[in-house]
């Protein structure tokens, strides 16, 4: 076993993931092009997703639009005194 | 119309007094009013928004998230160019970022406007067409600073007398005999929201037996019927006691063990009331004295 752990694994701070805006992936890829995203971003946008979508240029791979569900405003609770 | 009320004499008259120099200088001072449970904060403070001749809007501060939705949800459409009172109860549970606003409106050093930036917006603090007022049972939880700037007005417990008159105020039609009053008062600890609820129990039982004496028999068959102990002491208050008694002194932990009740309820909801009335006495351990002893033999 080496003893040298600071070669082993990931060097802190390093990520795999770049972010880019949509308008500027497009440009590049336009928008029939079929993109590699995370499982957990996916699953977040989506609400849950079995496997990923199929590699093809067709509608099918597109994403499903969901429509999010309006969080409920919190009220403070008051009463007005008339009398 | 605050006269009305009964008791809590000396605040009556700093009220009168507040009410009477607004004459003179426009304003009321931020008033904080400071006392326990059931002493009368709130309706104290509806009367005396009526004396102001205003109607009167009552937050419960412990629904508030954060500034931007007191702005957006009461001081805009309730408060913002209107002659209102507000009364921010339980004002300890104010959220932090309100606190920190509060400080800069209420550091008014005699204007009696404040211009408020907040966010994007801007808001105009008229106090002399609104009058801002707090109520909390739990003074030392209060931001010091913000505590600074207000007018502490603290609310005393009622006295046997003065729950008698709140009492016989409520049901005036019933006829109390045998000097019963001084038994009921007893167990009222002084609270003015438990002589409305003990009114509303004996009306209750006067309705029922279709009568409108009350008297020293009906009082015992009363607290029989809905468990009214002496010196109105709660169950928990008498486990703590039998404990003492049988076990002889103990520490906060063993209570706790033994009663299944936290550290902090036993010293919040049952060993202040214990103390005060010199049922039991701390000294480094709990120990019950030979006047909490002499209690619980007339409740066995």
């Amino acid at each position: 076993m080496s003893n040298n752990k600071s070669n082993r694994g990931r060097p802190k701070g390093a990520t795999s993931f770049v972010r880019v805006s949509l308008k500027d992936l497009m440009q590049q890829i336009g928008e029939n092009a079929s993109v590699v995203v995370s499982k957990k971003w996916l699953e977040s946008i989506t609400g849950g997703v079995d496997e990923l979508p199929p590699a093809t240029n067709t509608e099918a791979s597109q994403i499903k639009e969901v429509e999010e569900p309006t969080p409920e405003i919190e009220r403070i609770q008051f009463t007005i005194h008339n009398d | 119309m605050i006269n009305e009320l009964i008791g809590q004499e000396q605040l009556k008259k700093r009220l009168q007094f507040y009410t009477d120099s607004k004459k003179a200088t426009g304003v009321i001072p931020f008033l904080m009013f400071n006392g326990a449970k059931g002493l009368g904060k709130t309706e104290f403070a509806k009367r005396f928004a009526k004396t102001l001749g205003k109607k009167m809007i009552e937050i419960n501060c412990s629904t508030i998230r954060n500034g931007e939705q007191f702005f957006e949800q009461i001081f805009i459409p309730a408060i913002l160019d209107k002659d209102i009172t507000i009364l921010f109860d339980e004002a300890h549970a104010l959220p932090k970022d309100l606190v920190m606003a509060f400080l800069t409106i209420f550091n008014v050093e005699g204007a009696k406007t404040k211009r408020f930036d907040f966010g994007e917006n801007s808001f105009v603090f008229d106090f002399q067409r609104q009058t801002f007022m707090f109520a909390t049972t739990e003074l030392d939880k209060l931001f010091p600073p913000f505590r600074d700037r207000l007018t502490v007005v603290d609310f005393v417990p009622y006295s046997s007398d003065e729950l008698g008159k709140i009492m016989t105020k409520k049901i005036s039609w019933v006829n109390f005999k045998d000097n019963v009053m001084e038994d009921i008062a007893f167990t009222l600890r002084g609270n003015a929201r438990s002589a409305i609820k003990r009114a509303l129990e004996v009306k209750a039982y006067c309705e029922v037996n279709n009568q409108s004496d009350f008297g020293r028999y009906d009082w015992n068959r009363l607290c029989t019927l809905i468990d009214i102990r002496p010196y109105g002491l709660s169950n928990t208050e008498i486990q703590v006691m039998q404990l003492l008694r049988d076990r002889g002194a103990c520490t906060l932990q063993m209570i706790s063990a033994v009663t299944g009740l936290s550290r902090t309820a036993i010293q919040r909801d049952a060993e202040i009331y214990l103390l005060k009335e010199g049922f039991v006495k701390i000294d480094g351990k709990r120990w019950i004295t030979d006047k909490g002893v002499k209690v619980l033999d007339n409740i066995n």
